[in-house]
């Protein structure tokens, strides 16, 4: 035990106790990250001798792939706590992402005999060594890995590679049969497989895994890399960029809004919720190649993403292009019955086509989710009225007037326009003066006069 | 023990020291000395538009007939119109703007010297530069250029008197945002045919903000913007070229295009076309003899690397690097990715040998651009040469540097165990330098017998690296000239015979690296031998052999009547 104290200790010189947090500016992140970069430094800067607070700050500084600091803090917590693989693991890992790869792996394989039982330790020595082109040692590491935890697809399929980094083919073959019948989606080994069938004369077999790699090319095989999972989880990940990115929509900052988005995306390209706002703001931008390319990746990941099918159909109908639009509408209500926005939208494509019974009929199913829409109640109304059907004309009128939406005042103004054309105009004009209170309230000064000017001519 | 704790003893705040002792010297940079002046303009505003990080070819070319290599380099320029070139965040360099330029290499016994003849020549012409290529079109005798731009391209024949005519409008325009340009004869009719390389739709009205992983701003990337389509325009002589992608089938699959070569990559004697996307799948076109191409890379094993990923593939280097008579492929890419080898196992498939070959940890922290393989130390074998400027800010370099992309360029030698080992940090005060380098161009500048090195840096200094070999072994540096008019030659292998080596195959080419042109000649080292066997390939297929040809010398070998198929 001595001796390996001895040699760990010896591994970290230079990374003493209490030599500070290293300087980054961190004015040049995004707020999110910012924050969470600032915090942290603090941290560290007021608990030098803390090795939890060290190592914490290199997860974080690791999290956002500022590798050669996260080493650093790292290196200061495993001084300060020598006895913790943790911190040994982590720099190793940093070190290899940052290219420092003999560092690297002379540390991941002194710290591993704390934590033997780590399998995906002993997949990160074997891809260092398989990439080092020690495909030998490499094998013998990831045979290690398996030996751990057999279920471990990432683990055989580097076994795979280390054999067919050493020619042996048929046991390469073999191992990648194996990570597949334990991960049947792994993109990757499918497409080295069809490979080796290929070499082999296999035209069938390597055709039909090659069509598999592609069909899974985003599919990769759980890391069950619990310690890495931790870091990963630090960062600001795509579902606070997004939760931010809406925010700032919503102050009006758009440009930053997207570039939040962006990051997002660059973080989980396949995080579909960011897709679905960027497919939003660039539709209503009339940015729609953009909208059709978010769009497009979106259901590529998840086909019934309803909301970034609906935010497309939008941005199509923006286009006129509206018989695309109702069949990706058909297709959300397909999905999702109960998503009222899309029932009404699709009702209102009917209603421009002139098929009013198809266009009542998804009104009410989108009230039938959910009672109180505005616009479902408002298009409502004037078929009701149309068909003199006044008494629920009046309560679907009622419902639209309880409703709480920014555009209460056009809606309450539409509202009275089809009530004089029913020819109700003690009621069209009550309406009419109830949307001149609210657009006065809200200043929409162009809307009161619009309102003037029909009262006007009424009298 | 001691050995390992050495490798253990590892500073805590920086990489270890590597020795300096043992180091070689085999480069040093001579641009600035011997007149290469040129420094790449930007021409950035300060809103990290695409095409900054992007542009940078150079090509090598003896556009004067004189038997030296002359210098093409494309310039930047605003791309935002609106601001003036002197508001830059990086304003230019005087000297070598603004618009192309062209050095011609007046090397002799006072050393080596470039003149600026841009203007002379009729090639000072302004845009946003990206590429060239060069290569005998109008079959004349001498080399005509192309240039490829973010906007339109231009193709210059050379007037054989020192000047250049724009002759863009004989079909060969395209306003789009080019990259990669090749010549070659696909069609097998005697001329040279273009295909030009496209990269994504960015315009400077639509360009998007975009951010790095931990939301700063930072240059997009290619998947922001939509690929577009490659072009190939069919010579049909007369100055007149004609669109036929449609009909080649070239529409059929694209990605976001940078490096392209033309190679008889399955071996059945015609041209095939690699397109090397970045971040999308690689294109390989098997050309079919009848005018038409097939997509080949999935199967062939090129489309996607050893993991079935699409990796943000750049520059190229072809070559046959395992001496089994085919062309392999070598592609860079980004950080984080690995420079992949492809090694020809024959009929067009490939298997990536980058791990077993030694290539993949040397190359995991670099964005490599501009690369090529040469015989640097002339021991038979072909090395790799390969320029690295990454393309998103560099952590380390984050706050510290106003262009935070710099990295060095790597020489790898090639061990002759088909492993390749990094020897960069040995090789010479050259490559100790760090740019944003992007195209680079192989060729003996100083026909001295070995191979040197141009490397285009965007918003930096040229770099011309000259191998300084002391005891540099023998040599064969071999120009093939096919009849008169002058037939192509482009396409062409030439094969050299020693003892020592057996047979190395060489093809010629306009093509390669990253949006560059390198020496049409064919490079040989000899290992020591005193005379060699030459044989041409030419492109029909036929061959000519030239017995007992004594070493250390450029040579010019004809075709003859008696070649033999």
């Amino acid at each position: 035990m001595l001796g390996t104290l001895l040699v760990f200790a010896l591994t970290l010189s230079g990374c003493e106790r209490g030599s500070g947090s290293p300087a980054i500016d961190t004015s040049v992140f995004g707020p999110e990250v910012r924050r969470q970069l600032d915090a942290g430094l603090e941290a560290s800067r007021r608990a030098p001798d803390d090795a939890a607070e060290q190592g914490r700050l290199g997860m974080l500084l690791h999290a956002y792939q500022l590798l050669e600091p996260a080493a650093e803090a790292y290196g200061r917590a495993a001084v300060l706590e020598p006895e913790n693989f943790r911190w040994r693991y982590y720099r190793g890992r940093a070190l290899s992402s940052a290219g420092r790869n003999a560092e690297a792996l002379a540390l991941l394989t002194e710290a591993l005999p704390m934590r033997e039982d780590y399998a995906p330790g002993w997949v990160a020595i074997a891809d260092l060594l398989l990439e080092s082109g020690d495909a030998e040692a490499a094998e013998r590491h990831y045979r290690k890995a398996v030996e751990v935890d057999p279920l471990s697809a990432r683990a055989l399929y580097g076994l795979a590679k280390s054999l067919r980094a050493r020619g042996d083919l048929e046991a390469a073959a073999e191992a990648y049969r194996t990570t597949l019948r334990l991960q049947p989606r792994f993109g990757a080994a499918h497409y080295s497989l069809g490979l080796l069938y290929r070499d082999q004369g296999d035209a069938d077999r390597a055709t039909e895994h090659l069509l598999l790699a592609d069909s899974y090319r985003h599919s990769q095989a759980p890391a069950r890399d619990p310690l890495m999972g931790e870091v990963v989880n630090l960062a600001a990940g795509a579902a606070d960029l997004t939760k931010s990115a809406i925010d700032l929509y919503g102050e009006g900052k758009v440009e930053a809004a997207i570039a939040n988005l962006d990051a997002a995306v660059e973080l989980d390209p396949e995080f579909v919720p960011a897709r679905v706002n960027l497919i939003k703001i660039h539709g209503d931008a009339g940015r729609y190649d953009l909208a059709e390319k978010h769009y497009r990746a979106a259901i590529e990941v998840s086909p019934n993403a309803q909301q970034a099918r609906f935010n497309y159909a939008r941005a199509l109908i923006q286009q006129t292009r509206l018989a695309e639009a109702q069949t990706e509408l058909e297709r959300v209500v397909e999905i999702n019955p109960h998503l009222a926005d899309a029932q009404v939208l699709l009702g209102s494509l009917f209603e421009e086509q002139g098929l009013a019974v198809a266009a009542v009929r998804h009104y009410e199913l989108a009230l039938e989710s959910k009672p109180a829409h505005p616009q479902g109640n408002l298009m409502l109304v004037k078929h009701r009225l149309a068909a003199g059907r006044i008494a629920e004309a009046d309560s679907h009128a009622r419902r639209l007037l309880a409703a709480e939406t920014t555009s209460l005042p056009i809606l309450v103004f539409r509202l009275g326009l089809f009530y004089e054309q029913a020819g109700l105009r003690p009621q069209a004009r009550d309406y009419l003066l109830r949307a001149r209170g609210l657009a006065e309230s809200a200043g929409r000064t162009r809307l009161v006069g619009e309102i003037d000017s029909r009262l006007e001519g009424w009298s | 023990m001691l050995l390992s704790l050495a490798v253990l003893l590892v500073g805590c705040t920086a990489p270890a020291e590597e020795p300096t002792a043992g180091r070689d010297d085999w480069f040093t940079e001579v641009a600035a000395d011997s007149g290469l002046v040129f420094h790449h303009f930007l021409g950035s505003s300060g809103e990290y538009y695409f095409p900054e990080t992007a542009s940078g070819g150079v090509a090598l070319f003896d556009y004067d007939g004189d038997g030296d290599l002359d210098v093409f380099l494309p310039q930047g320029a605003m791309l935002d119109e609106s601001v003036a070139a002197a508001e830059s965040k990086f304003p230019p360099d005087p000297r070598s703007w603004p618009g192309d330029r062209l050095y011609r290499n007046d090397t002799g016994k006072s050393g080596l010297r470039f003149v600026d003849v841009s203007a002379a020549a009729g090639l000072e012409v302004r845009g946003y530069g990206m590429g060239a290529t060069a290569a005998d079109y109008d079959r004349d005798g001498d080399v005509d250029l192309y240039v490829t731009r973010f906007g339109s391209n231009t193709l210059y024949r050379n007037d054989g008197a020192g000047g250049f005519e724009d002759v863009t409008a004989s079909g060969v325009d395209d306003p789009r945002w080019s990259s990669g340009a090749s010549f070659s004869d696909y069609d097998r009719d005697g001329d040279l045919d273009l295909l030009v390389a496209s990269y994504v739709d960015f315009t400077i009205a639509g360009a998007r903000p975009c951010a790095g992983p931990a939301g700063q701003r930072d240059y997009c990337g290619p998947m922001t913007y939509e690929p577009l389509p490659d072009r190939l325009l069919r010579n049909d002589g007369g100055d007149r070229f004609t669109d036929v992608t449609e009909p080649a089938g070239l529409h059929a699959a694209f990605g976001s295009g940078l490096g392209v070569v033309a190679s008889d990559f399955d071996g059945d004697g015609l041209p095939d076309f690699f397109v090397a996307n970045d971040q999308r799948a690689n294109q390989l076109w098997r050309n079919r003899g009848d005018g038409t191409f097939e997509d080949i890379a999935l199967l062939s094993g090129t489309a996607l690397n050893e993991d079935g990923q699409a990796e943000a593939s750049m520059g190229l280097a072809v070559g046959d690097i395992d001496q089994d008579g085919d062309d392999d492929l070598l592609i860079t890419h980004l950080e984080g990715e690995t420079n992949t080898l492809y090694l020809n196992q024959g009929g067009g498939n490939f298997i990536d040998a980058t791990t077993e070959r030694g290539l993949a940890a040397p190359s995991r922290s670099f964005t490599g651009f501009g690369t090529g393989w040469l015989d640097f130390d002339h021991d038979g074998r072909l090395d790799l040469f390969v320029a690295n400027g990454a393309v998103k800010t560099t952590g380390s370099q984050r706050g510290s540097s106003e262009f935070p992309f710099r990295q060095k360029n790597q020489l790898l030698r090639n061990l002759g165990d088909g492993r390749f080992e990094d020897v960069s940090d040995r090789a010479g005060p050259a490559l100790e330098i760090s740019e944003v380098s992007r195209g680079a161009a192989l060729g003996d500048i100083d026909n001295d017998g070995d191979a040197d090195i141009v490397v285009a840096n965007i918003n930096g200094p040229v770099s011309l690296l000259r191998n300084e070999l002391p005891d540099g072994g023998s040599w064969l540096l071999v120009t093939a000239i096919a009849g008169s008019p002058a037939a192509s030659v482009v396409g062409a292998r030439v094969g050299v015979t020693t003892a020592a080596n057996g047979t190395l195959w060489r093809s010629i080419r306009t093509d390669g690296s990253y949006l560059s042109t390198n020496d049409h000649r064919a490079h040989f080292g000899l290992k020591g031998a005193v005379d060699a066997i030459v044989e041409v390939e030419w492109p029909d297929g036929h061959r000519t052999r030239w017995l007992d040809l004594p070493a250390d010398r450029v040579l010019t070998v004809r075709r003859r009547s008696e070649s033999r198929r």
